[in-house]
């Protein structure tokens, strides 16, 4: 493990991964400033964000470069779930199971009660494996949308106007709550959640430290101990 | 003719005619005045009027009591009656009398306007003819007083030089430009009102007898043929083009610039109650301050399309008539403005559609299932955060 007195890391992130995750979070921001001055464009602080992107001609450009930026993050986060093992490893971990469920409930119960046995997470917490669910979805619906959205004169000569419109819908209420999970519970999360405060630092340097590694993801840290030790 | 210039040309004739036949005819009676008898006292610098006061007017030729008739005998009383113009201007003295001018004491008589003695022809430019000298006669008075309808005549006059009415009678030299009168009228005032629909239907003539091809095109309207049924909500020129304020689609200010149109048509199309009496729907400026034309036009880009760019500005109908510009049959056309390629996707769309469940039902039920999801969202964070909060505060270790 480690000398006397300091803790060890645990690598959670690779190289890979925290590029990706970067390219992510430079698209996610792009698309949430640009997408929500345009849903809210009759605030004050909306038309500040316009007039920084350099009007409105600026912000499509700024909303577009950030599509096209998630796009790839994501066409790129597919191929490589399937194709590298490490990443076959992760997607694995990270599919939802019953167990996920009850674990999260278990937790939860845990939290207010304090009864029963703390529950054991995995590589990736119910919580984490929830949010990623739901952004993953969410990028192939605001992907849909989006390119429907994008030049309406093609559009409208594919499809009704209504169904343009029913799009324009989805896409601004959809990236509501993507904002919400993203912006609200993943900072949350990482950065004051579970003794993370003041944040994880595994996006950066992709370790994060021994102690808290194996606090919440026990399960994971067992098996691990187990790996090394035989 | 107007009447302007035949009365000044009766009035050259009669100066004419009359100056001998008061010389010939007058000693057969009680000897009226001449004006060398006129000319007897009204001598000198120190006298208020000179016996050739005319000399130079329209008026030069008459004799000083063909106006002064109430002198009869010299020497007259101090100060004579008021001069009556009448007998040559009956019209235009009829007209006066039934004007708010003459019905209080102190308004403008004749001489307010027209000058007394020094009564210059239509050409002069100390003329009232002449706009800019009616900006300048009607604000001797008007300025200073409060208008009829609230508000100072100060701020109709100032409001009126930067018109582009006024930029053109004032700046430019257009004396064609209408000023006061013009649309006031000169001797009968208040000629066009702004309230009922019959004079509405007038001002709109009044504005066309230069503006020829707007009226012409307004004429075609569902405004004009409100205004027709006796309508008095429907617009005329001025609800949309404003009065002395007037100005050109790029004038400062104006209220037919295409930033403003949203706005000057939301006056009435925004009002719930206004639409309410025509049975129209209120929410049509609304959906398009939403929309992305909405937006891009309030963000300055003027390719955006209007309430015009669509609707057409004098000749707008409703969907129904099929001449309207957004009638389905001419909306791929009228679309096609701007979106070269459009095709049935525009003609099959409907426009305007709020999200509600009356309007676009199927982006109304996705809304709101939003709404629902992202409450259960938000309630699941809020929970999550409390059972953290709360085993913390318990003492338990909280990172498992």
């Amino acid at each position: 493990m480690t000398e006397k007195g300091t803790v060890g890391t645990v690598e959670r992130m690779t190289r890979a991964q925290r590029l990706v995750h970067l390219a992510l979070m430079v698209a996610v921001l792009m698309l949430v400033l640009s997408g929500l001055a345009l849903a809210y464009h009759d605030q004050g602080w909306a038309r500040a964000l316009i007039t920084l992107m350099g009007g409105l001609g600026g912000r499509n450009v700024v909303h577009r470069t950030g599509a096209v930026l998630l796009v790839l993050v994501f066409v790129y986060h597919v191929v490589a779930t399937n194709v590298s093992a490490r990443h076959q490893q992760n997607a694995l971990a990270s599919v939802p199971k019953c167990s996920d469920v009850k674990a999260g409930w278990a937790g939860f119960l845990w939290r207010m009660t304090g009864k029963g046995e703390a529950p054991k997470y995995g590589h990736y917490t119910p919580m984490q494996k929830f949010q990623y669910w739901l952004i993953f979805l969410g990028c192939l619906l605001m992907g849909l949308s989006g390119v429907v959205l994008w030049s309406p004169r093609v559009s409208l000569e594919l499809f009704p106007k209504s169904f343009f419109d029913l799009m324009l819908v989805v896409h601004s209420s959809e990236a509501q709550w993507a904002f919400i999970i993203l912006l609200v519970w993943h900072l949350w999360d990482v950065h004051v959640a579970s003794g993370n405060f003041p944040m994880n630092p595994a996006w950066i340097t992709g370790r994060m430290r021994e102690d808290l590694y194996r606090a919440q993801h026990e399960g994971e840290w067992e098996s691990m101990q187990k790996g090394t030790k035989e | 003719m107007t009447p302007y210039r035949s009365a000044i040309s009766a009035l050259l004739a009669g100066a004419l005619l009359l100056a001998p036949a008061a010389a010939t005819a007058a000693p057969a009676k009680a000897k009226a005045p001449t004006a060398a008898d006129c000319a007897g006292c009204h001598e000198g610098a120190d006298k208020p009027v000179k016996a050739d006061a005319l000399k130079g007017s329209v008026h030069e030729g008459l004799s000083c009591v063909d106006c002064h008739s109430d002198i009869k005998d010299l020497p007259h009383a101090d100060k004579p009656a008021r001069a009556d113009c009448s007998p040559c201007h009956a019209q235009a003295v009829t007209d006066w009398k039934a004007s708010p001018h003459a019905a209080k004491a102190g308004g403008a008589t004749c001489a307010s306007c027209h000058g007394s003695h020094q009564v210059k022809p239509a050409s002069d430019a100390e003329s009232i003819r002449k706009g800019i000298r009616q900006v300048e006669v009607c604000g001797t008075c008007h300025a200073k007083r409060p208008g009829p309808h609230g508000g100072t005549g100060e701020a109709w006059i100032m409001n009126y030089r930067n018109s582009v009415h006024g930029d053109a009678v004032l700046n430019k030299g257009m004396n064609v430009a209408p000023s006061c009168a013009t649309c006031h009228g000169a001797h009968t005032l208040h000629a066009l009102s702004t309230k009922e629909a019959p004079s509405k239907v007038k001002v709109a003539e009044h504005c066309g007898s230069c503006h020829t091809q707007a009226l012409s095109s307004f004429k075609a309207s569902a405004h004009y043929a409100a205004l027709q049924k006796g309508l008095a909500g429907a617009p005329s020129c001025t609800d949309c083009h404003g009065e002395h304020t007037i100005q050109g689609p790029q004038g400062p200010g104006s209220p037919v610039a295409p930033l403003a149109v949203p706005q000057t048509c939301g006056k009435c199309h925004a009002d719930k109650a206004a639409m309410a009496n025509f049975g129209l729907p209120s929410d049509r400026v609304a959906t398009f301050t939403d929309s992305y034309h909405g937006i891009a036009l309030k963000e300055g880009d003027l390719r955006a399309a209007n309430c015009a760019s669509c609707h057409e500005n004098h000749d707008v109908l409703p969907a129904s008539d099929r001449a309207s510009s957004v009638n389905p049959a001419n909306l791929e056309k009228t679309c096609g403005k701007c979106h070269p390629k459009a095709g049935k996707g525009f003609s099959e769309a409907k426009f305007h559609q709020a999200v509600s469940p009356q309007g676009a039902r199927g982006a109304w039920f996705v809304r709101v299932f939003y709404i629902g999801f992202i409450a259960v969202l938000v309630l699941g964070f809020v929970l999550h955060i409390l059972a953290e909060m709360f085993a913390r505060a318990k003492g338990r270790k909280v990172v498992r």
